[in-house]
């Protein structure tokens, strides 16, 4: 459950959100698309606030694009299919218009060649890389992405960030919750370091690494670093 | 040896010849079967075509209803939980005895096709509910949550996401409980649709001889078998991989 969050996001930044288990991360993150319904305050996303009755949620969904921890991926399309039915469903693209669109987002994550292949013929990571090319493919203002390496083998791992560290290059606003460390001191433009529901800390990633303000957050740091 | 064991001798069970006649004569009547087949066969195309038109309806009824529960409004969900539970408890015969000897008393009249069509129908749609709310209960949250998360509508993520995947883990069952009730449709006899058993057991009381409902067992044979290979065929064809 989360307690009173005030935090802003801006545009082109990337922000990493940290915390033990329980914390609310996920949460937080979920509020921030409506698939967890905040019981109160407001969630603003490109200046539409949409936690308002009126709002319709699905128009604001495809601006805001999220990724998964366990991908799911939809296991009977492939991956051309998973990247391009919103287009065709929601956005009602025709299928060479959303074609071409899905195939510009499926080489954006180096995985053009994947098109025609099934998730379960996908490894972890390409499985994990057609889900960022499916949220991208919408034209997202920001991508929420929920540890998306967490389920991945380690030496999966860094084709994922590969991918997260291009997005980050091209201007795309992002926040991640993970516990990937190394990947948020060299990307990161802030860290939130959450714990029962409150932000604890925030600060430049080297701030908050180096020299924390909080106890908790020096302690939980040190034992990320020593177990990742 | 006493002389008792006469002439060859036998197992307890095995059929003498005069024992073989007999059953020929009573169950594989040549004579019999050549008057009474052209009915046996038009039976045959009554109780396929019932059979379909209750499948059809069945399945589109229980998809439908599935579909509503699955939005999650409490009056609507236990109104479909009460259709569901009354017509898996009744036995069709029943269903079919009422819609047709006593609807009419409230002026709604029906054919014994249409009594029995709807009566099929009903109990499988109560059935097909079930094992469709099943399957899209056992398909993963994160793929409702997924497709909700790309702008994709409720009905949206049910149609193209998750009735999918839903229907591919309801095959085996779906496949018995439709074997199931398209033999269900012998029960229409009792009204006097003109299916298989109809004929064969008019044709054996007028007979007086038993060929007809060999004739009849043969004929859903031919109607069956192939369905239930075909089943097994759809089974494997749609054998879950991930």
């Amino acid at each position: 459950m989360l307690k009173g969050i005030d935090l802003a996001v801006a545009q082109g930044e990337l922000v990493f959100i940290i915390g033990p288990s329980g914390s609310g991360k996920s949460t937080l993150l979920r509020c921030c698309n409506r698939l967890e319904e905040p019981s109160s305050g407001s969630v603003v996303v490109d200046g539409i606030d949409i936690t308002r009755r009126d709002v319709d949620i699905n128009r604001v969904r495809q601006k805001i694009g999220m990724v998964f921890q366990s991908f799911n991926l939809y296991p009977h399309m492939n991956a051309l299919g998973n990247v391009t039915l919103a287009l065709q469903r929601v956005q009602k693209k025709s299928k060479s218009e959303s074609s071409e669109i899905g195939m510009r987002a499926l080489t954006r994550v180096g995985l053009a060649e994947k098109a025609k292949a099934y998730p379960n013929e996908l490894s972890g990571g390409q499985q994990q890389r057609v889900a960022i090319a499916r949220a991208l493919a919408l034209e997202p203002r920001i991508l929420l992405f929920d540890e998306p390496t967490s389920a991945l083998d380690p030496e999966l791992v860094g084709s994922v960030l590969k991918v997260m560290r291009q997005l980050r290059e091209s201007g795309m606003t992002m926040v991640v919750v993970s516990h990937e460390m190394e990947f948020a001191r060299a990307a990161a433009d802030r860290v939130v370091f959450m714990d029962h529901g409150v932000v604890l800390e925030s600060g430049k990633p080297e701030a908050i690494f180096s020299r924390p303000q909080h106890a908790r957050v020096g302690e939980f740091v040190a034992t990320i670093s020593r177990h990742p | 040896m006493p002389a008792s064991a006469s002439s060859s001798p036998r197992f307890p069970g095995t059929p003498s010849r005069v024992e073989l006649q007999r059953l020929v004569f009573s169950f594989f009547n040549a004579d019999v079967a050549a008057r009474y087949w052209p009915d046996i066969v038009y039976g045959m195309w009554v109780t396929t075509y019932l059979g379909l038109a209750v499948v059809g309806a069945g399945l589109a009824a229980g998809l439908a209803l599935a579909m509503a529960r699955s939005f999650q409004l409490k009056p609507a969900s236990f109104l479909i939980v009460v259709f569901a539970d009354v017509f898996r408890a009744l036995p069709p015969l029943v269903v079919i005895i009422v819609l047709f000897f006593a609807f009419p008393y409230v002026g709604l009249a029906m054919s014994a096709f249409t009594a029995t069509w709807l009566a099929l129908s009903l109990v499988l749609a109560a059935f097909a509910e079930e094992i469709f709310w099943a399957g899209i209960l056992a398909v993963p949250k994160g793929q409702t949550e997924a497709a909700r998360s790309t702008g994709m509508s409720r009905l949206q993520t049910l149609s193209y996401v998750i009735i999918p995947q839903a229907v591919r883990l309801t095959i085996p069952p779906l496949t018995n409980r439709m074997i199931a009730i398209t033999k269900g449709t012998a029960l229409g006899s009792v009204v006097a649709v003109h299916e298989i058993i109809y004929y064969a057991s008019s044709g054996a009381s007028e007979a007086g001889n038993p060929t007809p409902l060999t004739l009849g067992a043969a004929a859903y044979l031919v109607i069956f078998l192939p369905v239930v290979v075909l089943s097994r065929w759809i089974e494997t064809r749609f054998a879950w991989k991930r």
